[in-house]
């Protein structure tokens, strides 16, 4: 009889404590787990400061580029309207064809003094924001929950097209300052540009390597090759990028729908 | 001699009387079964609320549940030349009514509703970590591309829900992003 009375009030204990024990789980809950959706924070202050300071090294980049790209490309204007790019020895030629070269390898010079500090900033960024990624979307969302995530909010004004970097990110910067809606698909965004800037730079950084080679070797002095037009052209479109486009994506979500709500959504 | 000859005799005169008896009683039961089939044509009316009472009546006949997947699909066809923006609660009560009467399962419900009346995707799965799906990322954003199709048929064409389509075409794309970068990063962290 003792037994059985002892053996119940063990049964008790361990049943009050396995309650008490869900209900202060449940009241230390986040409400986003009890709803579902992870709460984030994708954006903390490093990321942000090396958002921030990439848009400035961009920015100091694009102004000493500009003067020297725009009188490059006066001077090939110069060059073909001369007829000197049909191999003339001609010394005002000459004298073209040198202050060209000389233009392009201020430019290369440029770019080889900051690409490395923007890189760095950029993987820097790239990094934070993976880590961030991985954890929270990647390892603490499924797949569904992501959709959670997005809520009804439209979407922030944006610059549509491709425009310059500076300018892409400080608009990054201005949009993450300002918790604009929704930070999940912009963060996503923030990733993949800066993954795809970082691999432009690698490339661009071995293309210089190898230009500087050849310009070294004397190849380059005395003609406008099409490579340096190109690699004019290639910096123009992703450091500089194209005219701006400013608009608001088109949002799906402000209006109001029929307000029918069925027990069968998800 | 005579012992077996009788127990023949005898065995003749029992067994046959009842073999009679059953081969009779097999084929009336035949008969019965020949005569009594059930009628499961596809829903014809042009307006949806009149299909879909011809779709339950077919559907409450037990032998016609194996044919729900072609009324259904046979209601979203109607559906799409009866565009009305109470369409969704018709389809919600229709698949309501069918889990109700066990010829569809709760889930199925929830996913034939969600996937045509709903912006949220039903080919994102609901278990296990996003990184963990990441290996199949092309099957899923394949699947979410046939879905979105199905919800224009359903938001746009069936309940003229412009709004709640564009919303569900925004969000597509939001999260083609998202599963990107994620997968990526899941990719980079290994």
């Amino acid at each position: 009889m003792e037994e059985n009375i002892v053996k119940t009030r063990r049964t008790g204990c361990i049943i009050s404590g396995i309650v008490g024990a869900v209900v202060l789980l449940a009241f230390h809950m986040p409400a986003n787990a009890q709803t579902g959706a992870p709460q984030l924070k994708l954006f903390p202050r490093d990321v942000t400061e090396m958002l921030k300071e990439t848009g400035e090294t961009a920015r100091a980049m694009e102004n000493s580029l500009r003067g020297v790209i725009a009188s490059f490309e006066n001077q090939t204007t110069l060059f073909s309207q001369s007829g000197c790019d049909a191999g003339s020895d001609d010394p005002g030629c000459v004298q073209i064809a040198e202050q060209i070269a000389q233009n392009y390898q201020k430019m290369l010079d440029i770019m080889q003094e900051n690409l490395p500090r923007m890189k760095r900033t950029i993987d820097a960024t790239s990094t934070g924001l993976a880590s961030r990624l991985r954890s929270q979307l990647g390892k603490n969302a499924t797949p569904a929950q992501l959709q959670e995530i997005l809520g009804p909010e439209s979407q922030p004004d944006v610059t549509k097209g491709r425009f310059s970097l500076s300018k892409r990110f400080a608009q990054y910067y201005r949009l993450i300052s300002s918790q604009q809606q929704p930070l999940p698909t912009l963060a996503a965004e923030i990733y993949l540009d800066t993954s795809s800037v970082s691999q432009w730079i690698d490339l661009m950084e071995a293309e210089i390597g190898r230009q500087q080679t050849i310009i070294e070797l004397g190849r380059m002095y005395g003609s406008v090759t099409p490579e340096m037009v190109k690699m004019v052209d290639n910096v123009k479109s992703i450091i500089f990028g194209e005219d701006e486009v400013r608009g608001t994506v088109p949002a799906g979500p402000a209006a109001e729908f029929n307000t029918f709500e069925s027990n069968l959504e998800y | 001699m005579e012992a077996t000859a009788m127990f023949r005799h005898i065995h003749i005169k029992n067994v046959l009387p009842v073999t009679l008896i059953a081969l009779c009683m097999l084929s009336t039961a035949c008969a019965q079964t020949s005569i009594v089939r059930s009628n499961c044509d596809l829903p014809s009316s042009n307006r949806l609320n009149a299909a879909i009472a011809e779709a339950q009546a077919t559907l409450a006949q037990r032998d016609c549940a194996a044919r729900f997947d072609d009324i259904f699909d046979r209601l979203i066809y109607i559906a799409q030349n009866d565009t009305d923006t109470n369409n969704r609660r018709e389809f919600s009560d229709f698949l309501n009514w069918s889990r109700d009467q066990n010829l569809i399962n709760t889930r199925q419900a929830k996913d034939l509703y969600t996937r045509y009346f709903s912006h949220k995707f039903v080919s994102l799965p609901r278990d296990y970590q996003t990184c963990t799906h990441c290996r199949e990322i092309g099957t899923i954003t394949r699947a979410m591309k046939a879905e979105l199709v199905s919800k224009q048929t359903g938001l746009l064409k069936i309940c003229g829900e412009r709004d709640l389509y564009a919303r569900a075409a925004a969000e597509y794309e939001d999260l083609q992003i998202i599963l990107e970068a994620t997968c990526k990063a899941c990719q980079n962290g290994e």
